[in-house]
C-alpha cells in the first residue's frame, strides 16, 4: 500500500542515519538503535533487582507507607535513595526503550506477514508494562500517588462491574484501609511478574531471540543510570491526604501522560482510547496484510538431508522430517511456510546450488519460488554482459542503492545471503572482472543472519564455503548503511583501480 | 541475660557470631562444598581450551582457504568514539530525567477545592414487601421459611445536589446486579471555588409520592483544596457533609 | 566401457552414502561413455556440472553424518573433500570450445583418479569406524 510506503520511508531513513552515525559512535555490536528490545528486557531486570531491594525497607502499612520511602530516600540515600531512583528510571527507560522499538519495528515493516506474533504479543506486553509502572506509583502514598491512584479507581469504576465504587477506597482520610492498600502491592508485585511471562511469550517464536543486549550496552546504561541516581534522585511529593487535594504535580511522563487527558475527556472516552486503541493496534499486521511471496520449495530429488538450510534459517523455519519419499537418505527439509520471511539464506547454504548446470538441471533441493536459482543464474549472466567496467554487484532488497553505481552491473536479491558462493566462483570463472557483495551493515542485516553468514562462507568459516581457487582480490565485501552512496560509489571505484592493476601484472 | 544485652548491646549478638562462624563454615566446607565448587573450576578450565582449541582449527582452516576476504568498511568506530557515545548517553539521561518529572501539571488551581459526592444507597423495593400465610410457610423448605416475602428489584434512585441555589448535579442511578437488587452508587466530583457555600443535597429513593425522600440544606465554609465530601449515612438515613 | 565398476564390496554400510557413491559412479559411466562417443562440448559441461552438485550435496551429507557420529578423522576427511572439489572445479574449467579436443582423451581417466582415490583411503577409513 503506497499511502503506507511513502510514511514508512522518511521514517526508515531517520532511523537508517541514526544508526550511522551510532555504528561509529558505539560500534555494529553495541549499537543501541538495534538493541532497543534487548535493552527494554535489560531495564525490566534493573528494576526488578532494585525493586526487591526496596521491598526490603518498604512499609507495606498505609501509615507507615510513606515514611518508609522516605527514610530510605534521604536517610539512606546513598543505597536505598539510588536504589529508588534506579528503579524509577530504569523502569521509566523500559518504556522508552520499548516504544522506541515498535516504532522502529513498525516503520521497517517487520510486523505484517509471518512477524504478526510478535506484534499482536506486544500489545499486552504495553499493558502490562503500564500496570506495574503506575501500581508502583501508588505504595509511595505520596500526593502524586494519591493523584494516580484516585483517578485509576474511578476510570475502573466506569465499568460498572464493582458493586459499589472502588473510588470510595479513596473517599477520605481514613477510608484507605490497611486491606486495600496490601491489593495494591500485590499489584505491583504481580503484574511485573505476569509482564515477565508476556515478554517471553512475544519472543517465543523467534529462534534464538536475543534477550540480553551486549555487555558494553549493559554496563554503560547501569553506569549511565546510577549517575542519573546520584544527580537527580527520585524524590516523593507530600505525604498524601485524602482530605486535600493536590494542585501542582511533577507526572511521570513516561507512565502518567493519560491522567491529564482522563481530567479532561473524562473516563469514557479513555476507555473508548484505550480500548479502540489496543484493538487496533493489535490488527494493523492485517491492515492491509502484507503480500507474500510463495514459500520456498523443497525437491526431494534433490535433497539428501544435509542439514545445512536448517543450520543457517535465522528463523527456524526449516525442520528435519523423516523421509517421505522412500529414498535411502534418513531425512528430509521441510519448510514452515507460517515462519518464513523468504529471505533465500536456505538457497545459499544449500549444496546443490551450483549453476554450472544446463538449464533444464539447474534444480536445487531448495529453492525460491519468485527469485529461482535459473531466475538468478539468468540475472547474472546478464549483469555480467552489461556491466561497462566488468564488475558486478550484488545487493539486497533492504540494503544498499547498488543500482546506482553507472559502470557496473547489479542483481538484487531479498538477502545477498540467497547467492551461494559457488555462483561467485561461476561469475569470475565467465567473465566478470570483479565481484562485490554490497548488503547491509554489519549486525543490521534485515534478516538477522545474512551478512555474517554471507562473510563466513566466503572466508571458509562455514558451509558451503568459496573454493581456495577463486582469485580473491577479485572479490569484494561492503557491509555499509543503504544512505553511504558515496561510500558504495568510491569503494566500486579503488575495486576498479585495484583490478587494473592486477591486470597489468598479469600481462 | 537481659541485663547482660542491655550492657554489650549490639556486640551480644555479634561476638557469638564471630566465635562460632569460622567454626561452621569450615565445616560445612570440608563435608562437601570444597567438591561441588572444585569441579567447576575444571569444567571452565577444559571448556577454555576447547574454546581455544576450536579457534585454532578455524584459524587454519581460514588461512588454508586463502586470503581473507577484503571486507571494506568494517564500520570500525570513529577514534572519538568514547565522547560520541557519552553524548548518546546523556542525552539519554536528560530525556529520562526531565520527562520523569516535568512538565508540571496543575491538576486544580490554589483557590479552589473539590466536591465528592458519593454514595451507596440501596432503593426501595419496587412491589412491597407481604407476609406469608402459615400454608405458604408448610410448602417451603424449613431453611427457607422466612415471614416476609420481597420482591428482588428495587427503585432507581434520583438525586439533585444545588450550591448557592443553583443545581450543579441532578440524576439518578439504577440498582447494581443483573436483577436490579443492589444498591444505586452516585460518585461525582465538582471543582468549586474555596469559601463559604450553601449546599442542598435531595434524594428520592423509590417513594413515587413524595418528591424527595431525602434532604439537606447547609451552610459550609469550603478550605482551598479541601476535599469535601457530601455523604450518606445508611443507619442514620440522613445524609452528611464532611 | 565403464570408467568405475560398482561392486558389492564398496558398500561402507551407510544406506544413503552408498546410495549417493553408487548414483556418482554412474554419472561418472554416462560421461565417460558420452567422451567416448564423442559428444558436444556443451553436454559434457553440463555433465560435468550435474557431477559437481551431486558431488557438493553428497560431501554435505559425509560430513554431517560423520559430525553426528564424533568422527576423530572428521577435519582431515573434510579437508580433502574441499581439495577434492578444488580439483573438480579445476577439471571443468579446462573443458572448453578451444580446449576439448586436448583434454577429451584424458578426461575420463582424471575422473576415474579423481574419485577412486579418496574412496579407497578416507571413506573406507570412515567405514572401519562407523562399523563399531
Amino acid at each position: 500500500m503506497s499511502i503506507l510506503k511513502t510514511i514508512r520511508t522518511p521514517l526508515q531513513n531517520m532511523f537508517l542515519r541514526v544508526e550511522k552515525g551510532f555504528d561509529k559512535a558505539f560500534g555494529p555490536e553495541w549499537n543501541p538503535m538495534r538493541q532497543l528490545g534487548t535493552l527494554a528486557f535489560y531495564m525490566f531486570f534493573v528494576a526488578a533487582i532494585t525493586g526487591i531491594i526496596l521491598y526490603i525497607f518498604f512499609e507495606t502499612s498505609v501509615e507507615h507507607a510513606y515514611e518508609s520511602v522516605e527514610q530510605l530516600t534521604h536517610d539512606q540515600w546513598w543505597f536505598g535513595g539510588v536504589m529508588r531512583s534506579l528503579h524509577r528510571y530504569s523502569s521509566d527507560a523500559m518504556v522508552l526503550t520499548m516504544g522506541l522499538h515498535l516504532f522502529r519495528e513498525w516503520s521497517f515493516d517487520r510486523y505484517r506477514g509471518v512477524r504478526w506474533y510478535a506484534w499482536f504479543t506486544g500489545v499486552p506486553v504495553i499493558w502490562l508494562l503500564y500496570v506495574s509502572g503506575l501500581s508502583g506509583y501508588w505504595l509511595v502514598w505520596d500526593e502524586l500517588a494519591q493523584y494516580v491512584a484516585v483517578g485509576s479507581m474511578e476510570w475502573f469504576d466506569f465499568l460498572g462491574i464493582f458493586g459499589e465504587p472502588i473510588a470510595n477506597n479513596f473517599l477520605a482520610e481514613g477510608s484507605l484501609t490497611d486491606r486495600f492498600f496490601t491489593l495494591l502491592v500485590f499489584t505491583h508485585i504481580f503484574a511485573p511478574l505476569f509482564l515477565l511471562f508476556m515478554m517471553w511469550i512475544h519472543v517465543l517464536r523467534v529462534t534464538q531471540a536475543k534477550m540480553n543486549p551486549p555487555r558494553g550496552l549493559a554496563i554503560g546504561s547501569l553506569i549511565a543510570l546510577t549517575v542519573l541516581s546520584l544527580v537527580y534522585p527520585a524524590i516523593s511529593h507530600k505525604e498524601a491526604n485524602l482530605d486535600v487535594i493536590p494542585t501542582d504535580l511533577a507526572l511521570d511522563w513516561y507512565y502518567m501522560a493519560f491522567y491529564p487527558l482522563y481530567d479532561y475527556f473524562g473516563a469514557g472516552a479513555m476507555w473508548g482510547f484505550a480500548i479502540g486503541g489496543s484493538v487496533l493496534l493489535s490488527i494493523l499486521p492485517w491492515i492491509p496484510r502484507m503480500k507474500e511471496e510463495p514459500a520456498p520449495v523443497v525437491t526431494l530429488d534433490k535433497c539428501n538431508g544435509c542439514r545445512r538450510c536448517y543450520d543457517d534459517c535465522p528463523y527456524g523455519a526449516i525442520t528435519m522430517m523423516p523421509r517421505s519419499d522412500g529414498a535411502p537418505y534418513e531425512q528430509e527439509a521441510v519448510v514452515d511456510p507460517s515462519l518464513c520471511t523468504r529471505c533465500g539464506i536456505c538457497v545459499g547454504s544449500c549444496p546443490t546450488s551450483s549453476p554450472f548446470r544446463s538449464a533444464e538441471e539447474l534444480v536445487t533441493g531448495i529453492d525460491l519460488v519468485h527469485i529461482s536459482l535459473k531466475d538468478m543464474r539468468l540475472q547474472i549472466d546478464e549483469a555480467i554482459k552489461t556491466s561497462k567496467n566488468g564488475i558486478v554487484l550484488i545487493g539486497c532488497d533492504h540494503g544498499q542503492n547498488v543500482e546506482a553505481v553507472e559502470e557496473s552491473s547489479a542483481v538484487r536479491l531479498p538477502c545477498v545471503s540467497q547467492l551461494p558462493p559457488s555462483f561467485v566462483d561461476y561469475m569470475i570463472s565467465n567473465g566478470a572482472r570483479g565481484v562485490m557483495v554490497a548488503g547491509c551493515p554489519e549486525c543490521g542485516c534485515r534478516f538477522r543472519y545474512g551478512v555474517e553468514w554471507m562473510q563466513d562462507r566466503l572466508e571458509g568459516r562455514r558451509d558451503p564455503y568459496l573454493r581456495k581457487r577463486v582469485p580473491r582480490d577479485r572479490l569484494k565485501t561492503l557491509w555499509a548503511s543503504p544512505l553511504d552512496v558515496e561510500l558504495l560509489q568510491e569503494t566500486v571505484q579503488t575495486f576498479d583501480a585495484d583490478l587494473n592493476n592486477i591486470e597489468k601484472e598479469d600481462s | 541475660m537481659l541485663g547482660l544485652v542491655e550492657e554489650w548491646g549490639a556486640w551480644f549478638y555479634a561476638v557469638p557470631f564471630v566465635i562460632f562462624a569460622p567454626i561452621y563454615f569450615s565445616f560445612v566446607w570440608h563435608i562437601g562444598v570444597k567438591n561441588l565448587l572444585k569441579p567447576d573450576l575444571k569444567k571452565r578450565e577444559l571448556k577454555r581450551l576447547a574454546k581455544e582449541q576450536e579457534e585454532r582449527i578455524q584459524q587454519r582452516r581460514a588461512e588454508k582457504a586463502g586470503a581473507t576476504v577484503r571486507v571494506e568498511h568494517k564500520a570500525t568506530r570513529a577514534s572519538w568514539y568514547w565522547v560520541a557515545q557519552g553524548a548518546v548517553y546523556v542525552l539519554f539521561l536528560v530525556v529520562l530525567g526531565v520527562f520523569s518529572a516535568s512538565p508540571s501539571y496543575t491538576y486544580m488551581g490554589a483557590g479552589e477545592a473539590q466536591i465528592k459526592l458519593s454514595l451507596s444507597h440501596p432503593g426501595q423495593r419496587v412491589e412491597p414487601c407481604t407476609e406469608r400465610t402459615k400454608a405458604e410457610l408448610s410448602k417451603l423448605a424449613p431453611n427457607m421459611r422466612s415471614k416476609q416475602k420481597c420482591s428482588r428489584e428495587r427503585h432507581v434512585i434520583t438525586l439533585e445536589l444545588a450550591m448557592d441555589g443553583n443545581v450543579i448535579y441532578a440524576g439518578e442511578a439504577i440498582p447494581a446486579g443483573l436483577r436490579r437488587d443492589g444498591s444505586s452508587s452516585f460518585y461525582e466530583k465538582f471543582f468549586v471555588s474555596a469559601g463559604k457555600h450553601t449546599f442542598t443535597v435531595r434524594m428520592n429513593d423509590g417513594d413515587p409520592t413524595k418528591d424527595y425522600t431525602h434532604e439537606l440544606t447547609q451552610v459550609v465554609e469550603v478550605e482551598p483544596t479541601q476535599n469535601m465530601v457530601i455523604g450518606f449515612i445508611e443507619n442514620d438515613h440522613r445524609f452528611y457533609f464532611r | 566401457m565403464a570408467l568405475i565398476v560398482w561392486d558389492e564390496s564398496m558398500k561402507l554400510g551407510v544406506a544413503s552414502v552408498d546410495h549417493e557413491h553408487e548414483e556418482l559412479i554412474g554419472e561418472i559411466n554416462t560421461l565417460g561413455e558420452m567422451i567416448e562417443q564423442g559428444t558436444s562440448v556443451s553436454s559434457v559441461q553440463g555433465s560435468l556440472g550435474k557431477i559437481h552438485a551431486q558431488i557438493e550435496g553428497h560431501f554435505a551429507l559425509e560430513e554431517k553424518i560423520m559430525r553426528e557420529r564424533a568422527y576423530s578423522g572428521y577435519y582431515a576427511h573434510k579437508e580433502d573433500h574441499e581439495d577434492l572439489l578444488e580439483s573438480i572445479r579445476d577439471i571443468m574449467d579446462s573443458v572448453t570450445e578451444d580446449t576439448y579436443k586436448d583434454v577429451s582423451g584424458e578426461l575420463g581417466l582424471r575422473l576415474r583418479a579423481w574419485f577412486s582415490e579418496h574412496f579407497r583411503t578416507l571413506d573406507r577409513a570412515f567405514h572401519s569406524f562407523a562399523d563399531h
